[in-house]
């Protein structure tokens, strides 16, 4: 044993002697997993950030589209979508081209008049092929702010559309009429008011580094994301 | 940062560890070529003895750079690494797997170029399919089977695990494997040098 042992002193002695090859072999995957991480991420779930580049045709440069084009400015989006107005639809081909957007949104003419007429209206969605994820992101989002919209225009569309016609008339409006189409349009807001807020469940996000750590962690994540 | 680091770099470590380990294996031939192989044998000294002191000096080596490592993602990724312990109990074993499948591929070898070339190759092989040089989670479902073979993802599992504080439990399946084949390759792996350095081969 003692052998043995002079044997191994030996050889540690000999190694320590010319300790450069190990220092390099034991530098070399945390310089590997360090570019890696500046590749893959590189930061804490709390840190990421995406933001969603859209790009909007407006035709129809009346209220609702307006309203859309606002939407980038508000709350917690103005941090979260930036929208790029184009001129023409080549032009928002071409930012999808070069990845400069994610999705190319058209909004028809005559939106605003379709919509506060009552008749359906539809906005084309053109998702840039080169990206898989943030497309489906906006389509989801999308969806979600026409459902918005048409339930809103549902309740006060005649309220905004004669306060529209109001505000386009040359004489300054009657100050009676407009003030009842606000109380009108509030009254039928405060009755579906307790139906909507405030929302009885909630979301509460946890951070998934307060319940696992590596590898399982960010196949939750994943799977997360492919849902 | 530390997530991403937390995914790759355990994979990342027991691959170089195998490089280290095949450098301790190297040690051998070096050895030959210098005949201070020759000259150990023809010592008091025994081949097991020989043997078993190259081995352990190996492990010894693959040890402290798994320390190294572990406190180089801790200063640089500020990596939690749980039960430290536990852990080294765990890389002792992997050590074991790593020393002895290298002494086996070298005991194979006719030359150091050709123990080299093989062992880099089963090496990256492993590592590939493991989770060496990309996350588990980031393989296709037909990588991940393969996975399930490799010494390196045994050996993640264990080091998963126990940074993320799981059952003890969970960490005897991959031990027993990584033990099991770590004792085995040593086992054939000593026996196939023990037989060439007495027959005058090395």
């Amino acid at each position: 044993m003692n052998a043995i042992l002079h044997l191994v002193y030996k050889d540690l002695v000999r190694f320590s002697k010319n300790p450069v090859g190990l220092l390099v072999m034991v530098s070399v995957p945390l310089l590997i997993t360090f570019l890696m991480s500046m590749v893959f991420g590189g930061q804490n779930d709390d840190d990421i950030q995406i933001t969603l580049k859209i790009a909007v045709l407006d035709q129809d440069e009346e209220m609702i589209g307006g309203f859309i084009r606002s939407m980038s400015n508000q709350g917690d989006a103005a941090n979260r979508i930036q929208m790029h107005i184009v001129d023409d639809f080549d032009e928002g081909v071409k930012l999808l081209e070069d990845r400069e957007a994610s999705a190319l949104f058209v909004l028809p003419e005559h939106l605003s008049n379709d919509l506060l007429s009552g008749k359906d209206a539809s906005i084309q969605f053109y998702p840039n092929p080169a990206e898989v994820m943030l497309p489906r992101v906006i389509e989801h989002g999308a969806d979600i702010v026409a459902i918005g919209l048409s339930e809103t225009l549902n309740l006060i569309g005649d309220e905004l559309g004669q306060i529209i016609d109001m505000a386009e008339q040359d004489e300054f409006p009657n100050s009676w009429a407009a003030a009842m189409l606000f109380y009108s349009s509030m009254q039928k807001v405060e009755r579906i008011r307790t139906y909507v807020f405030p929302p009885i469940i909630q979301v509460d996000q946890i951070n998934a580094s307060d319940y696992v750590v590596s590898a399982s962690r960010a196949e939750i994540v994943m799977e997360a994301d492919d849902d | 940062m530390t997530d991403a680091a937390s995914m790759m770099f355990p994979g990342m470590m027991l691959m170089w560890v195998f490089f280290i380990a095949q450098n301790g294996m190297n040690d051998i031939f070096v050895e030959h070529q210098t005949t201070t192989l020759r000259r150990l044998y023809s010592s008091t000294l025994t081949v097991n003895q020989i043997l078993i002191s190259k081995m352990i000096s190996c492990f010894i080596l693959c040890l402290i750079a798994e320390i190294l490592m572990i406190v180089g993602a801790w200063l640089f990724f500020g990596m939690a690494w749980g039960n430290v312990f536990v852990l080294l109990i765990h890389l002792s074993i992997c050590n074991i797997a790593s020393v002895g499948v290298m002494a086996l591929v070298f005991s194979l070898s006719k030359t150091i170029d050709s123990a080299g070339a093989l062992s880099a190759i089963l090496i990256l092989g492993l590592a590939a399919i493991g989770g060496g040089m990309m996350p588990y989670v980031a393989m296709p479902d037909m990588m991940k089977q393969i996975a399930d073979y490799s010494l390196i993802r045994w050996g993640v599992i264990g080091i998963d695990a126990i940074i993320e504080g799981q059952n003890l439990s969970t960490l005897i399946e991959p031990m027993l494997k990584l033990l099991a084949v770590g004792f085995v390759t040593l086992g054939f792996g000593s026996y196939i040098f023990k037989r060439r350095i007495e027959s005058g081969e090395l």
